[in-house]
């Protein structure tokens, strides 16, 4: 374990979690919760949120157990080495294909609302290669990122969000449960919601760096409800505002609100580019962190210490995911099945990993 | 070596990221500030180029919607600016219009790029005339379009002319030299002096998509070749426009739906009394209920104004008590012009006030079971029970005391 001077404050995890949860679907989950259960997204949002917060608890209580361990290392030591490095290549496999697909979500988004003559091939590779450089990086720099660029994330998503406030039509909201929706409708939207976030999981490849491991919890908690508050308030906003029929008739229903809404006072007359500056912020940082998974995942599992090499051979393999959907109705049912298996991964199998090692009581810290 | 490769890497990045693949240098866009969509006459059709498809080779048999679209184009740096467009004279002078044709929105576009230098671009759009010949037959082959392409902006506004939506982008104002601007300007201000809802593209869209909201666009009407006048609002059953409102009861509607801030005035007179008084809203308040009784939705729409007297034609005093008569007078003249609109929209099925949508949100089970569809509810709009109230409060009354 090379846990040299990479010290992280518990600010920073947060911030990690923060910037990670708001990324590239910022602009489009909010339209696949309306798709799955209607007026009562609000609620299914948070029902979903909660879901992922029992994975986020498992990780978290985890990382206090094993506070020298990344997952990779304690899913070895829990579950034996061959289960255990099974699990970590699919770990590595499910955060390079998300990677790639995220990729791709975001040059969609590119080349159909804002550069419609950009190839949409230079806009995955620039920002698979961004993030390349970037996680070439040691841990602590990682975490500055993140730090650095999480209230250029949050500020201008919060304004539009503000705004949007006057142009809410109760009725939209009602009822609060969902029209006529069963539970099975119900909960597919929540679990959209879910497969958004799980990659808080991110923290898990963090968690040892810290300079004080077992603050993680708190911190962690922390930052998981900050970013899913404005996930949810998304939620809120742009179903208040459009209602159940309208959002499903477009893709990017965040990115539309922020074209509609004008800022009181007059203060400025479009804020759409402040809030697709923002949303870059967030693409690059949510994909940094899958990037940042994938390589020092990889390096753990084959105890390869050269970061560098991995982040080259790691740049092809993304492109190539990104460029594999054949059109963008194609590509959304990638994301949406891909992050469903997710869910299995980074929520359920962390719960039962703390089972697994209470009952076999490995790791040392809680009783 | 390590150092010139840096200073290598830095002279590359610095000429490559810089760059931009979608540059389109501002003269080089077409910049369309309005557009005007009415149907073709017959002679026009054979006007069209063969650009998207052979002549009378469109597909789908649809043969018979065949749109006229004039554009208002600006190109900077090759417009005349300046005030050297005389007044009254129409827009001709100032900004160049271009009428083409076309049997749908982006055929008619298709046709329009065909004989621009320029590329065009629909960032700027400020205002999209709809003729009422074509709003009677559907709007949502033009929404198609405007929804799709990501340049054109919700805030636009998209407004409803009674004869030909082509005059409307021709009429141009002495003082302001690029038309569109102005009459976008128009709309704008008039939203900020409470004459006019802000019932802009994005929000008429968002009402044409919602179950039980019918939607609503400004009507207006060129006056005198330069100006335009609000002349009341369309609304629409489904996307077809069924109907006109007067100016006047646009203030009748913008209370009913609380739209402040309060900008149209009512004139009353007390019994037994000569003269008449102007009293002007200036805050609008208003709340709308909806309630099944006996399986049959009802409606109650209590409004709040706050009011001031603006003018009054009589001798008499004004103190508190007269003050209470005219509100009363006020009241009931109010309760009269929104139950008049209310029955105008009955006839009609055109529920612009939403109240399906609440319906919809608050008894849940009635509207599966009675409703479950926009028309439907249309059905049920017509035969419901609607309650309005007026309550006008008079606190002011300028600079005059009598």
């Amino acid at each position: 374990m090379h846990k040299h001077r990479e010290h992280i404050t518990p600010i920073q995890l947060a911030s990690i979690i923060i910037s990670t949860m708001l990324g590239v679907s910022m602009l489009a989950f909010s339209k696949f919760v309306v798709d799955g259960s209607g007026s009562g997204s609000p609620l299914a949002s948070l029902v979903g949120a909660i879901i992922a917060f029992i994975g986020l608890l498992a990780v978290v209580l985890l990382g206090k157990r094993f506070p020298k361990k990344t997952i990779i290392g304690y899913n070895e030591t829990i579950l034996g080495k061959p289960l255990g490095r099974f699990i970590n290549v699919l770990i590595i496999l499910f955060f390079a294909i998300l990677m790639g697909l995220e990729t791709r979500q975001f040059a969609e988004v590119v080349a159909g609302a804002l550069l419609p003559n950009t190839p949409i091939q230079i806009t995955i590779s620039m920002m698979i290669l961004l993030c390349a450089a970037a996680s070439l990086q040691n841990v602590a720099t990682f975490a500055y990122i993140h730090f650095f660029y999480m209230p250029l994330i949050l500020l201008p998503i919060t304004i539009v969000l503000i705004s949007a406030f006057w142009d809410i039509e109760t009725y939209h909201l009602f009822p609060i449960i969902g029209h006529n929706s069963s539970f099975k409708e119900f909960m597919s939207g929540g679990l959209v919601v879910t497969q958004a976030i799980l990659n808080f999981f991110v923290i898990s490849m963090v968690i040892p760096f810290m300079k004080d491991p077992k603050k993680c919890i708190k911190s962690g908690i922390f930052g998981f409800w900050i970013g899913s508050f404005f996930v949810v308030v998304i939620v809120i906003m742009s179903l208040g505002v459009f209602g159940e029929e309208e959002m499903k008739q477009m893709f990017w229903p965040t990115l539309v609100l922020g074209r509609m809404i004008q800022v009181p006072l007059e203060i400025l007359a479009r804020i759409d580019a402040l809030l697709l500056i923002s949303w870059i912020y967030g693409v690059f940082t949510t994909l940094l962190s899958y990037y940042f998974v994938f390589v020092r995942g990889i390096g753990e599992l084959f105890r390869f210490r050269h970061d560098r090499i991995i982040s080259l051979v790691g740049f092809p393999v993304t492109f190539i995911i990104a460029i594999f959907p054949q059109d963008i109705y194609q590509m959304y049912d990638f994301i949406l099945q891909v992050t469903f298996y997710g869910i299995f991964l980074t929520v359920f199998y962390p719960v039962l990993l703390l089972v697994v090692a209470k009952i076999r009581n490995k790791g040392g810290v809680s009783v | 070596m390590r150092k010139s490769c840096v200073y290598l890497y830095m002279i590359i990045s610095s000429l490559i990221l810089t760059g931009c693949w979608d540059r389109y240098e501002l003269e080089e866009r077409a910049n369309i500030l309005g557009l005007a969509i009415d149907l073709a006459d017959e002679d026009e059709i054979e006007k069209e180029p063969e650009v998207t498809h052979r002549l009378n080779h469109f597909p789908g048999g649809k043969t018979g919607q065949f749109y006229k679209i004039t554009a208002q184009v600006a190109v900077p740096g090759k417009i005349k600016l300046g005030p050297e467009g005389g007044g009254g004279e129409g827009s001709e002078k100032t900004a160049w219009i271009i009428k083409t044709f076309g049997h749908t929105m982006n055929d008619a576009m298709a046709n329009l790029q065909q004989q621009l230098a320029e590329k065009l671009y629909l960032g700027h759009l400020q205002i999209i005339v709809v003729s009422r010949e074509v709003s009677e037959k559907g709007v949502s082959e033009i929404n198609d379009f405007l929804r799709r392409d990501p340049e054109v902006r919700r805030t636009a506004w998209m407004i409803i002319d009674d004869k030909d939506a082509s005059k409307v982008l021709k009429a141009a104002p002495p003082i302001e030299t690029v038309p569109s601007l102005y009459l976008s300007d128009t709309l704008d201000n008039a939203v900020r002096f409470g004459k006019l809802p802000r019932e802009y593209m994005g929000k008429f869209w968002i009402d044409l998509s919602d179950d039980g909201v019918d939607a609503t666009l400004p009507a207006v009407k060129v006056m005198g070749n330069d100006r335009l006048l609000i002349d009341g609002m369309a609304f629409f059953k489904g996307d077809k426009m069924v109907g006109k409102t007067t100016p006047g009861e646009i203030g009748a509607y913008m209370g009913m739906k609380e739209k402040s801030p309060g900008g149209y005035s009512i004139i009353v007179s007390i019994e037994d009394e000569e003269g008449v008084y102007l009293i002007k809203s200036l805050k609008r308040k208003s709340k709308t209920a909806v309630e099944i009784r006996d399986g049959k939705p009802m409606a109650f729409i209590n409004i709040k104004v706050e009011a001031a007297i603006e003018e009054k034609t009589n001798d008499s005093k004004l103190d508190s008590d007269t003050l209470k008569k005219v509100e009363l007078a006020a009241n009931k003249k109010a309760e009269e012009i929104c139950s008049e609109l209310v029955k105008k929209l009955q006839e009609k099925g055109s529920d612009i006030f939403g109240l399906g949508a609440r319906v919809k949100a608050k008894y849940a089970g009635y509207w599966e079971r009675e409703v479950n569809r926009d028309e439907q509810w249309s059905n049920v709009f017509k035969e419901m029970e609607i309650k309005v109230k007026a309550d006008f409060n008079i606190r002011r009354a300028g600079m005059e005391i009598n």
